[in-house]
């Protein structure tokens, strides 16, 4: 590892960023992020709202239409790609077809005219990394697609960049494939101790990668924080529903006395809840893992309605709960008998549900 | 049975295709090496055969100089062409500027003039810049080409983004993502306006002898055309024969070192256009 590893520090700081694109195309709206030294931040969001475009702004290679991005505390709106002491790793991994691996992980220290021994060590040790030794003299083409990727990344790694940027990294490769090399780019942060920028639009890469994540939508921060508080603490409707798999059960309704109402569902309020909500009609979130058929109680919120499918994983079993016409989703142990189309009832904890408001769909809890 | 006997009609019907194409080439061939009175048969055989066409070809014309001139003509314009068309189908097909496809619709407008609609023009501009009995004359109107420009754009178009932007964050310039990114990536098409471009020049005979009149800088399908139509031949066909087979050997020469890439292109540019 004595090649590899930075000694720089690289913080990078996005201060009200925005990007319009020919045609009014608003990107990226008023975006500001600190990312600290050797932290791993993953930008979250569905496709098209702008992770890529704020990601492509931070290496130069789309110029910022206003705001500041800082890296190592100098800004670099005006400094190109090639010096601003980052490297791309890009989704379908770019690797120059006409270069063996050798000469696709050394091409930037070339063109920096470091000397030969350097690069070839560097080359070396990446090599050793990745295990990508026996590979070193072939072509891309002859590589399958975990081969590439992995290039892919010792290329950005010998230059021994300040900060390392991700564009959807893992997309391109089977759901086994994406796992492992997920667990080894986590390994490879540790080891490297390096700032790293990731994006995805698949919340489990954010979740068990980022130190931070990140989500966005239609060009906006929808929310910074550590994973955890990230799922536990949404700040807002949208970020409830993106982050969790099956996604947020929502429940229109109003609050009376302490007590929430709406659509065959009720949930009394913890004493907490019922400080911080003043308004009466919101709308109640509550995550399928806390809908629970074990949880019922007169303490607790409970939902009645009828079973219209079932998805079992052997581990775990989905119920689809059919309440007026919606339907909910609630999680049990597998194991589970529950016959389609028969009646059933669930409760949660009420300290599990979430209440925001209808219109603004900001949390109204803290 | 059917299947067999339709294979049989094809190839028919391709090899009587190959030798119609074949057959004036090799008839021209026979005949530089025939006796003079037997060339003018359909048969390309003679009762003999000699080197005299040749022979008295070389006394009679300065077909050495002519080829130097040629050669020194079709290389330099080609070299040109490759370079200055790939950076502008380069210019055109991945940097943003005002005006792009403005002057993308002229440059294609260009291919559809006539050679003979500009050539006045030319001359006139040659005769301006005081070329005239130079080699500039012969050299710089075919240091462009349309159909050049349009198919390296073609091709440097179906390049993609992201190894441009990873080229430019290894930190090549423009100059150098076309030279050492583009270039190996695109050997086809090089190849494909390499022979394209120096059979075209190769052959022209019009406009050298409309800008040149001495003999010393005379490219040699001119001085083969003028050896045809001047008294100096004496109506020999064999040697006319002669210097035409003269003129063409360096064309097959090059064309059957790189016809795996030209076919290979004309093959793959259809696809992408
Ligand atoms: N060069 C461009 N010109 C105009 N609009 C663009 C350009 N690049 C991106 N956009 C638009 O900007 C928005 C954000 O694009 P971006 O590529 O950043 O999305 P993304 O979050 O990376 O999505 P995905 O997950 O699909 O990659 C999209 O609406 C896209 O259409
Ligand atoms: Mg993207």
């Amino acid at each position: 590892m004595e090649y590899l590893t930075g000694e720089d520090m690289a913080e990078v700081i996005l201060e009200n960023v925005s990007k319009i694109f020919p045609g009014n195309v608003e990107a990226v709206k008023d975006v500001s992020i600190e990312i600290l030294d050797k932290e791993f931040v993953v930008l979250v969001g569905s496709s098209g709202c702008g992770k890529s475009t704020t990601l492509r702004m931070v290496a130069g290679l789309e110029e910022v239409t206003s705001g500041e991005i800082q890296i190592d505390g100098k800004v670099v709106n005006d400094v190109p790609p090639k010096d601003r002491d980052i490297a791309m790793v890009f989704q379908n991994y770019a690797l120059y077809p006409h270069m063996s691996v050798r000469q696709n992980m050394a091409f930037g220290l070339k063109l920096r005219r470091y000397d030969k021994k350097e690069i070839e060590q560097r080359v070396q040790e990446a090599a050793k990394i990745l295990e990508l030794e026996e590979l070193l003299d072939r072509k891309p083409k002859a590589l399958s697609g975990g081969q590439r990727q992995r290039v892919a990344v010792g290329r950005a790694i010998v230059r021994k960049p300040k900060v390392f940027l991700f564009d959807e990294p893992l997309s391109n490769l089977d759901a086994k494939l994406r796992n492992q090399m997920r667990a080894e780019l986590a390994l490879l942060h540790r080891k490297l101790e390096s700032t790293i920028i990731y994006v995805t639009h698949d919340q489990v890469e954010a979740m068990t990668l980022g130190s931070k994540i990140v989500v966005m939508n239609k060009g906006r921060i929808q929310q910074v924080d550590s994973p955890l508080s990230i799922y536990e603490k949404p700040k807002n409707q949208f970020v409830a529903g993106f982050i969790g798999s099956p996604k947020m059960n929502f429940v229109k309704g109003e609050i009376e006395n302490g007590l929430f109402k709406g659509n065959q569902v009720t949930c009394p309020l913890t004493d907490d809840q019922k400080n911080q909500i003043t308004s009466t009609s919101c709308m109640l979130g509550i995550r399928p893992e806390h809908l629970r058929v074990e949880d019922q109680g007169i303490d607790n919120g409970s939902i009645k309605g009828e079973v219209r499918f079932v998805e079992s994983y052997g581990y775990e079993t989905f119920i689809h709960i059919n309440v007026n016409d919606t339907l909910l989703i609630a999680r049990s142990e597998s194991g589970n008998q529950v016959k389609i189309n028969s009646s059933i009832s669930v409760g949660f904890k009420p300290s599990k549900a979430h209440f925001f408001d209808q219109n603004t769909e900001q949390t109204l809890t803290s | 049975m059917s299947g067999k006997f339709g294979k049989l009609i094809l190839y028919l019907v391709l090899i009587a295709a190959a030798c119609t194409f074949l057959y004036p080439f090799v008839w021209m061939l026979a005949g530089t090496l025939k006796p003079e009175a037997e060339i003018m048969t359909f048969s390309p055989l003679g009762s003999r055969y000699s080197l005299d066409s040749y022979k008295l070809m070389i006394s009679k014309i300065p077909i050495f100089r002519s080829l130097f001139n040629s050669l020194l003509v079709s290389i330099i314009s080609t070299v040109c062409v490759l370079f200055l068309c790939s950076m502008t189908g380069f210019a055109l097909a991945r940097l943003k500027f005002k005006g792009r496809s403005a002057i993308f619709a002229v440059i294609l407008f260009t291919m559809v003039l006539p050679f003979q609609l500009t050539l006045i023009p030319l001359y006139v501009l040659m005769v301006k810049l005081g070329w005239v009995d130079t080699y500039a004359a012969l050299i710089v109107p075919y240091t462009m080409s349309p159909f050049a420009i349009l198919l390296f754009r073609q091709f440097f178009m179906a390049i993609p983004e992201e190894l441009i932007d990873a080229a430019r964050i290894d930190g090549l310039s423009d100059m150098g993502i076309l030279f050492r990114l583009f270039w190996p990536l695109s050997k086809p098409a090089l190849i494909t306006v390499g022979i394209v471009h120096f059979m075209g020049i190769w052959n022209e005979a019009l406009w050298p002898l409309i800008v040149v009149r001495k003999e010393e800088i005379m490219t040699m399908p001119q001085m083969v055309t003028l050896f045809a139509v001047s008294g100096q031949a004496e109506a020999q066909i064999g040697l006319q024969l002669a210097a035409a087979a003269v003129m063409i050997l360096p064309i097959i020469i090059v064309y059957l070192f790189l016809q795996r890439y030209f076919i290979e292109s004309m093959a793959t540019s259809g696809l992408k256009g």
